[in-house]
This record gives structure tokens, sequence and C-alpha cells, in this order.
């Protein structure tokens, strides 16, 4: 490892910052479990599950039992603006297979954004969105993004533990740092050591490359 | 199946590269010699309508070069080339880009897709031959020069059908090999450099074609118009130039290669290819002159170079306005548009209007409102367009002062005034455009996009000689420095602009839901249809978008003209470039079905006030299509009256 360390040391310089990243990524992921772990204990967040009822609905008017999205962006916005949601799994029928669906957060008082927004992962029947591991205030759930579409609102379960892989699966933003990131570190570093060793060549100590 | 078509062409053009490596080509200068030859040979031989021929050829070639090269190195072990971090981030970059569009599967959504490039795409592949001759349905003017639609065909030649993301695969392809020649300049020891200089490419599109935050996902890397390509080329031409090696053939080839695929891929592309070959002749003209030789022969060899640049400039666009005549009887040195001007008699009226006394209050409008916008209104993430050229010119005057070799510093001065020089006529060539070729109305439209090519390509030749002088500098790390702080500077940029999520890197799959939906919904509809019908289209909201789109997806089956979509109007271009409106009556439209032959009539969209206009025509009075029935009706032609009597087809 010393060889091979000082035989190539631009190529060492890289493989740590990828390791080096990589563990904190791992470790930031374990932060997020056990932390999300807490808020669980002490209470703050809860499984509950929820109606039609709990949402101020908007685009949406009552139809044969479920209801019709009156315009091209439906919207639920769950009254309760304080609680703190992590997770959010609905239970959805569509008459017609419901266009892009999404989930936003925001604080009382801020803008919904598409900055704090997360799209629907699809389980089975079910639709999960995963917000930032801890929750956030604010839901508003966009069930579908196509007017005349007829749903019924079965159920909508909040803060369903999520399983502990899942704090150790990147997004693909998250994935693109991560790709990117260490190697734009490594040349950092190896830029500041070379301007380190520049400068002292400068002040008369021999350089070294 | 069909995807695994990309990624064997992906491997035919690596295996290219590496042939190109061999016989001589700089290793991160080959991705772009093997994109554009192959492009190159793909037009050439699709305009002498051997297109599916060309497809054959190509990959027997790679076959063979595959196992030249296999037996040189593997059997006779010859040394391997250097194959430079530019082949390496090919291969890399490209390969993960497959991947994301192969899983993601992004498809078409904006209007020049569906009108122009991507229907063009399409027909290519449908019929094993150029648009150019292709029954659409409608007047179809393809005069859009093949390059990148010829990408998009090689990388689909094998199996059935069209597939969108894959024609992304192909743009995407060709701007990676570009990005890959701006490595040129790194030796080992600058690995430093690489990861900037490839998110700076990378983030080169988003920084020069968005200036606020996309409501959708943005275009770049997941489009198919030839704006950003072109500027890509005309800056991989300048760094083709800049980083090549060698002498001769092998140094002049790439730059050939690159600036011939230019000019094949957008009309205003001539321009930008005529202003690289100067800049080229200009920087060949500044270089150090090698020992021995003197004034008089150094001057002769760069104006011989130029020659040759103008002829690999010229000769494509020849070829493509003689193949434009003889297939399509369109002249390609006129411009059409309002005043139907050809290129050299727009020039002429410029400057004839320009010297009068009299000038009309469109030209007057134009000629103040350009320099306005260019000072003015912000067009790039950098700001307004003038401000966009500081932070360019400031790469190039950074890297004069950085650099310790006088030889680099002359060629950066002598590359900022004169591409300083050279945007002046590719302005003006753009002002002429909005005085003469467009309507009075369309004054300013699209000002960004007809510019950003080339932001785009003057950009990407500053980041490149910035990078050659980091390599040589006085202050050793200072020049890397800066390239290392500009890659986190348009990250940030980027960052603070664009949402991840509406970017090609985090976009989601459901955002094209509804194209997908479309899609289906005409094949649906389409396996009920007569292959050799007519569709005439009914949407009465439609802007014009709808109609084009389902022009594009009901292909092959035609679409009619159906008055162009939207309100039941004839639109007549009058002679002062106003446009004279007629409404059609019911009588009128009934002609119009018997004349054009159409078999059916689908409608998308028709409203009450539609039914009491026309509903004489329709055997059941619409009343099935109010009763959602059906969505398509039968032409039936009884003693010269037609009948539009339901099919029964509901979606």
């Amino acid at each position: 490892m010393k060889g091979w360390r000082k035989k190539h040391p631009s190529l060492f310089l890289l493989f740590a910052c990828y390791v080096l990243c990589l563990l904190a990524a791992v470790l930031v992921g374990l932060g997020q479990f056990a932390y999300n772990r807490v808020l669980y204990q002490n209470g703050t967040l809860e499984t509950v599950r929820l109606t039609a009822a709990d949402f101020t609905l908007q685009q949406m008017e009552p139809m044969e039992g479920g209801f019709l999205t009156t315009g091209g962006d439906p919207q639920m916005i769950l009254t309760d603006t304080e609680r703190r949601v992590d997770t959010v799994r609905t239970k959805m029928r569509y008459r017609t297979e419901p266009l892009v669906e999404t989930a936003f957060y925001a604080k009382p008082g801020e803008p919904y954004s598409v900055r704090r927004m997360v799209y629907a992962q699809q389980r089975g029947q079910d639709r999960v969105y995963e917000l930032p591991a801890g929750g956030r205030q604010g839901l508003r759930i966009d069930p579908d993004s196509a007017a005349g579409n007829l749903l019924w609102v079965d159920e909508v379960i909040l803060n369903e533990r999520r399983p502990f892989y899942r704090f150790f699966i990147p997004s693909a933003t998250e994935g693109a740092v991560l790709l990117a990131g260490p190697a734009l570190l490594a040349g950092g570093i190896a830029l500041c050591r070379q301007g380190l060793g520049a400068l002292k060549g400068r002040k008369g100590v021999p350089r070294n490359d | 199946m069909t995807d695994l078509r990309v990624f064997l062409a992906f491997c035919a053009l690596v295996v290219l590269a590496l042939f190109y490596m061999e016989r001589g080509v700089r290793g991160s200068l080959a991705p772009l010699c093997a994109v554009c030859s192959a492009g190159l040979f793909f037009a050439l031989l699709g305009c002498a309508g051997l297109l599916e021929l060309a497809g054959w050829a190509f990959y027997l070639f790679c076959l063979l070069a595959a196992g030249w090269l296999l037996y040189r190195w593997g059997y006779r072990k010859k040394p391997l080339p250097a194959p430079g971090f530019g082949l390496w981030f090919f291969v890399g970059a490209g390969l993960l880009m497959l991947l994301v569009l192969a899983v993601r599967r992004p498809m078409f959504v904006t209007w020049d897709e569906f009108s122009t490039w991507g229907t063009a795409a399409k027909l290519m592949k449908l019929n094993d031959g150029l648009y150019t001759t292709a029954e659409v349905g409608w007047v179809w003017t393809a005069t859009q020069p093949p390059f990148l639609m010829c990408l998009g065909y090689l990388v689909q030649f094998f199996g059935q059908g069209f597939v969108e993301w894959q024609h992304y695969a192909a743009v995407d392809l060709l701007l990676l090999a570009v990005i890959g020649a701006l490595f040129s300049p790194l030796r080992k020891q600058d690995w430093p450099l690489a990861v900037p200089l490839a998110l700076i490419g990378f983030l080169t599109p988003f920084v020069f074609t968005l200036y606020i935050e996309p409501l959708k996902v943005a275009p770049p890397w997941l489009d198919s118009l030839a704006d950003v390509p072109m500027g890509f080329l005309f800056g991989g031409a300048l760094a083709a130039w800049f980083a090549g090696q060698g002498r001769g053939v092998r140094r002049l080839l790439p730059v050939c290669l690159a600036l011939a695929a230019l000019t094949l891929t957008k009309d205003t592309a001539l321009a930008l290819g005529l202003v690289a070959a100067a800049l080229v002749c200009v920087d060949s003209l500044v270089a150090k002159r090698e020992e021995g030789r003197d004034l008089a022969k150094h001057v002769g060899l760069s104006l011989g170079r130029f020659g040759v640049l103008l002829a690999c400039v010229a000769g494509p666009f020849l070829l493509w306005a003689g193949h434009l005549s003889a297939a399509a009887g369109v002249n390609r040195f006129e411009l059409g548009g309002v005043r139907n001007a050809g290129m050299a008699e727009m020039f002429l009226l410029f400057f004839r209007e320009l010297f009068s006394s009299e000038k009309s209050e469109h030209f007057l409008l134009v000629l103040q409102g350009m320099p306005e916008r260019y000072l003015t209104s912000r067009s790039t993430m950098l700001g307004s367009g003038a401000l966009a050229t500081a932070v360019i010119l400031l790469l190039v005057a950074l890297a004069a002062l950085l650099t310790k070799e006088a030889a680099q510093r002359r060629r950066c001065i002598g590359f900022g005034v004169f591409s300083a020089l050279g945007f002046l006529p590719y302005f003006l060539l753009i002002t002429l455009t909005y005085i003469y070729v467009f309507r009075p109305e369309q004054a300013f439209e699209s000002f960004e996009r007809y510019l950003y090519p080339y932001y785009i390509g003057w950009f990407l030749a500053s980041v490149l000689l910035l990078a050659l002088s980091a390599r040589a500098s006085r202050f050793v790390v200072e020049g890397k420095a800066a390239l290392w702080g500009l890659s986190l500077l348009l990250t940030l940029r980027c960052w603070l602009i664009l949402p991840p999520v509406y970017t090609a890197v985090a976009f989601d799959p459901s955002e094209f839901d509804e194209r997908r939906r479309f899609e289906q919904r005409v094949n649906e509809l389409t396996a009920h249809l007569d292959p050799e019908g007519r569709t005439f289209v009914i949407s009465t909201d439609d802007t014009g978008l709808k109609w084009f789109t389902y022009c594009y997806a009901f292909l092959p089956w035609q679409v009619d003209y159906s008055y162009g979509g939207g309100p039941f109007e004839i639109k007549e271009l009058q002679e002062d470039g106003s446009r004279l409106v007629t409404p059609v009556d019911a009588e009128a439209w009934e002609e119009h079905l018997l004349e054009t032959g159409c078999t059916t009539v689908f409608i998308d969209k028709a409203d009450e006030a539609f039914a009491q206009e026309y509903e004489a025509l329709f055997e059941d009075g619409m009343r099935a299509y109010f009763d959602e029935e059906t969505v398509l009706y039968d032409v039936v032609v009884q003693n010269g009256q037609v009948q539009l009597v339901s099919a029964d087809i509901l979606l």
C-alpha cells in the first residue's frame, strides 16, 4: 500500500478522496437514521392515517364518492401545517392513470417551490413520497397534473418508518455530487499542494515538480 | 433489443476513435474525428440516396478496424498510443449518459422538435433515406442540413422504429466528443484540471441557453435542435486547431472534419464556419515560425491552410445545396421569408437601405433593437450578451497574462481580437434575418437562441486557451486554479438558477408521461387507419403545437395540413409581410377534404360552436363525438358530396 501510494500519489489522492466522501455519505446516512429514530421516540414524528377530510383541496371537486380534478394542478394541502412529515404513503384509485405526481413542503409563510418538491415512487398500487430525512412541515400533495380525471382518496399514511437501507440510497443529484465531487476535491487538494510547493520554490526552496 | 443498438453504435464510434488515434490523431481529438467523420459519411451517402448502404459500410468498417487494432496491439505487440484524458472521458461519460437516458427515456417536447428536427430524424429512420423528399402530408420544406439527423440514424441503424431518447443520445455523444477535445492540452500531471474541464463542458449549454429558473425539464442535453451542437462544433473546430499536434494532414484533419460537420448542422452555421476558418488562419499567422522557414513561406502556408478550411466549409455547403436543388427543387441560396431575398442580395439590400434616406420603420426598429438587446437584455446566466462577451474576453486576457510563452500570448491576443471582430458579421447576419427573412411581428423572436451558438463556441475555445496557458504558465498553479475556480463558479451559478430535478442530471421520467400517453393514444388510433390514407385533425384550442405533434406522432401515417391546427382559418401571406386570415365555412372545408383526398377526420377537441358551424357535414351531427362514442370519422364521398360517418373508435 505504501509503495503504491508513493508510486502513484495522484491516484492515491483520488482514491482517498472517493473513499472519504463515500464514508462521509455513509456517516450522514447513519446520522439521519439515528436522528429519525430519536424523532420517532420523542413523538415529533408519529405515524398517522388520514383521509381527504384532513386536507384542504384545490382544483378538486367531490364527485361519485371521489374527486374530479378541475384544473391541471390539483392540490391536497395538509390542514395541520405544523405537523412534521417524513414520509407519505397515499392509497388512491384513479379513473385514468395520473400524470406527474409530486409532494411539496414549506414552512409556514414560505412559498411552495420546485426546490422543495419530491416525486412519487410507485410501490404496488400505492405512491410513496420521501421528504428529506427528519421531516418537514407544510405538506402539499399534487395527486395528478391533468384536469378531468376522477380519483378516490382511500387513505393517506404519514410517517411510516422508512427502511434502514433507504437512508443510504442517494438521489440522482446526490449521486452526481458523489461522482464529480471527490475528483474535484482531489484536484483542489493537488492544486493547493502544488501551490504550496511553488510558494516554497519562489522563496528559494527547491521545487519538486 | 432497440436499446442495445445505441450501445453498439457507441462501441463502433469508440473503435473508430481508436482507429484515428492509431493513425496519429491526438487521443483527445479522436472521438471528435470519429463522430464528425461518421456523420459526414452518412450525410454524403444519404445525398446520393445510399443511406442504408452507409449504415452497413460504417459498421463493417468499424468491425474490420476493431480486428486490425486487435491484431496490431494484441498480436504484433505494437505500443498503444496514449489515449489522453479526452478519450477516457468520452468512453466513461458516454456510457454513463447512455445508461441514464436508457433508464429515464426522455422524449421530445418542444415545438421545433415536432415541426423540424425530430420529424426529419424520424423520417430518416422510417424511410432509410434523407428526409428531403419524404412525404409527410403537408408542405415539408426540409432544408435543414442533415448532420444531426445522420448521427441519429447512425445510432438507430439496427432494429425497427424511431426512439426519441436515442436521438438525444446521438446529439449528446457529439457534445461529449467536443468536451473531450478540451482535454487535449492536459498531460498526465495536469490531472487536477480534468474534472473542472469536464464540469465546464457539461455546464456550458446550461450557462449560455438559460437565464431564468425553468418551469419544466430544461432542454440542455435533452435537445434535438441544432443550436447547441452548432456552438459546440464551432468551439470544437477551434479547440482541434489550438490543441492539435503533428504537422500537415494530421494537424488539419480534426479541424477539417469539425468544420465540415459544423456547416451541415444548421443554415447559419456557414457563417460560424467561415469565422472559425479565419480564426485558424490568424492563429497560424501569429504562430511561431518554424526554424528555417521564411516569412513568405509562413504566410503562404497559413493562407494555404485557410484555403483548405474554406473548402471544408464550402464543400459540404455546396453539396447540400446541390442535393436540395436536385432532390427537392429548393434553391438554398434563396433564404425565403418576407422578402424572398438571396443571401448576397440580403446584404446588398441592407447596405442600400442603410445609406438611403428612406428607411423602413421595421428596418430602424431592428437596427436599434439588436444592439440594445445585446447590451441590456439578460440572455445568459452570465447576464446580457455584452456581459457574456466580457467574461469570455476576460478568460482570453487571463490566458494571455498567465502564459510564459510569447507565441501562446500572441495566439491569445490574436484570438481575442479577431474572435471579437468575427462576432460582428455573425451579429449582422442575425440582424439581417430579422429584417429581411422574418415577418415584422417576429422581430427579435428567439434572439438568445440565434446568438448563443457563437458564445458557446467562443467560450469553449477560450477555456481551452486558458488550459493551454495554465499548462505552460509563468505562475504554475494560478492558471490551473483559475480553471478550477471557474468550474466551481459555473456550478454555483447553475445551482442557483436551475433546480436539479429540472435538468438532465436528476429529471424524473414521469415528466414525460403526458407525451408517452399521447404516443400511446396515437398508436391505438393508427391501428385503425388505412396506411395509404390521410387524416384531417381537428383540435379547436390548438395553437399549432398539437397539430405538429400529431403530424410527427402519426408518421408514417399522414396528417393533412388541417389549416395548420387550431381555428378553421386560411392564412395567406401578403406581399407586405402581413397575413390575410379568412374563416373557413362548411362548404370550403368540404372542398378541402375532397381536394386533399382525406380519408378520415380525427377529432382531438371540438366544442359546440364548432358543431354548429360544421355539423351538416357529419352524418350524425357530431352526436357520436359528444356522446363519447367516437373520435374518428370516415370521409365518405357520394355524388361529389362529403359525409363524415362515425368510425365508432374511442380511445
